[in-house]
């Protein structure tokens, strides 16, 4: 199987909050808020979990089949590599 | 409201500091605003439409020339205000004390004197102390200003106290009024600051405190960074009662440097700065400083902040912002996914 490995952006700080997570790309200081599933993702990944965890968490958070969850995921990971959130990790 | 820095040189080394990094260690030429500059910044104040000029450092007062920059700010009409920790040349009192009682303030900020202040309450050996003696002159600072001077304390600690300042304020004749400060970090953190941790526990300690100074007349005044959720509801209900109305902002102050820069405050100095151009008004600055730390306001300093009822009526700010930032981190990880 092919793996692309991702790491946030450099320029990113975040904070999580109660019911979300903050992240602020500085600059051009712009906020994006993450909730639910997603926050919960971003907070899983924070916590250095690999992808097969944060895939088995993300299905009892989503009450869903490992199949659906699968697809969930990755479309999250993916919108987050197209906002920027998340580039290729290159590092050795 | 723009604070304007005149000296980076003190005679005090309080622990909550937190323009020290800005300040000089060693006495330099160039620690002090030089006449050209401060009528520069007069006019940034008459194109602002502010009227008043508020001298800050360091220590203010330490400036060689600071007689003339009083007069010259009362030339264009100011009221003078002084941030000073009292500890001021006597040139520096006469030039303050001369002045008609409507165009001069003068803030002392007493926290540093605190242990000085209970050793000299209590006759204990500490009066001898060099920090005694500080405080002594302190005292003789109040007293020749008299109505023009109002203390001020910055709260830094958990266990501070406060009960020696009303007997000061009595003692002293000076104006009866106090203004309370949270010390806030720098961004940094190296400075001493109060922990948002013992906000709650600081609140009730600051309820009793004012309820106690507004029965003796005393007008307690709030600086930045305090929030609604520091006070019960049965304290704020003291509070208000007592005729003490806190606000819960934080915003831009508008700090500027000897060399034009101007912070948003001294806590974010080192993120949130710009410079002062020859037309640049109050307003416009501000502004630019709000825009750029506006994705961090949808924060605050606690994490239920964001989804706090005060924040979203817009009565509580969430606290100081530098609080705020440093809740903001990069945590590395690395993901592997299958690719789509």
């Amino acid at each position: 199987m092919i793996l692309n490995r991702f790491r946030p952006a450099p320029s990113l700080r975040w904070c999580t909050d109660s019911a979300q997570v903050m992240i602020v790309n500085e600059p051009p200081q712009e906020m994006v808020i993450l909730r639910g599933i997603d926050a919960a993702v971003w907070s899983w990944l924070g916590l250095n979990y690999g992808y097969e965890d944060v895939l088995a968490f993300a299905a009892a958070f989503l009450n869903q089949p490992t199949e659906t969850a699968r697809q969930k995921l990755n479309q999250i990971l993916y919108y987050w590599v197209e906002l920027g959130l998340l580039v290729p990790d290159e590092r050795p | 409201m723009s604070n304007l820095i005149i000296s980076r040189r003190c005679n005090q080394s309080c622990p909550y500091c937190f323009a020290e990094e800005s300040l000089t260690p060693a006495a330099a030429a160039d620690d002090f605003i030089s006449l050209d500059a401060f009528e520069e910044r007069l006019d940034y104040l008459d194109r602002s439409g502010i009227d008043q000029a508020r001298l800050i450092g360091g220590e203010p007062t330490l400036h060689p020339q600071f007689a003339e920059l009083v007069q010259r700010a009362l030339a264009h009409g100011k009221t003078v205000v002084v941030f000073t920790n009292g500890l001021m040349p006597d040139a520096a009192l006469a030039a303050l004390a001369d002045l008609p009682a409507g165009r001069c303030g003068v803030i002392l900020n007493i926290t540093a004197m605190e242990g000085a202040a209970k050793g000299a309450a209590t006759g204990t050996a500490s009066l001898q102390s060099a920090a005694a003696q500080r405080f002594a002159r302190q005292q003789a600072v109040l007293r020749r200003l008299g109505q023009k001077a109002q203390i001020g304390v910055n709260l830094y600690r958990l266990d501070q106290a406060l009960d020696f300042i009303l007997p000061l304020i009595e003692d002293t004749g000076c104006k009866p009024a106090l203004r309370v400060g949270l010390a806030q970090p720098v961004l940094s953190g190296k400075n001493a600051f109060l922990s948002t941790k013992h906000y709650a526990q600081t609140g009730a300690a600051f309820t009793r405190f004012a309820v106690a100074a507004a029965r003796q007349g005393v007008r307690v005044e709030l600086d930045c960074g305090f929030v609604r959720c520091m006070f019960s509801e049965d304290e704020y209900a003291q509070l208000t009662a007592a005729g003490i109305f806190p606000g819960f902002h934080c915003g831009p102050i508008l700090d500027i440097d000897l060399d034009g820069t101007v912070f948003h405050c001294f806590s974010l100095a080192e993120k949130f700065q710009t410079h002062l151009g020859p037309q640049d008004r109050a307003d416009e600055l501000r502004e630019a400083l709000v825009r750029r730390t506006q994705a961090y306001r949808q924060a605050g300093i606690y994490k239920e902040c964001s989804s706090c009822v005060h924040a979203m009526d817009q009565s509580c700010s969430g606290g100081c912002l530098s609080n705020t930032i440093r809740r903001f981190i990069y945590q590395p990880f690395s993901v592997a996914v299958p690719q789509s």
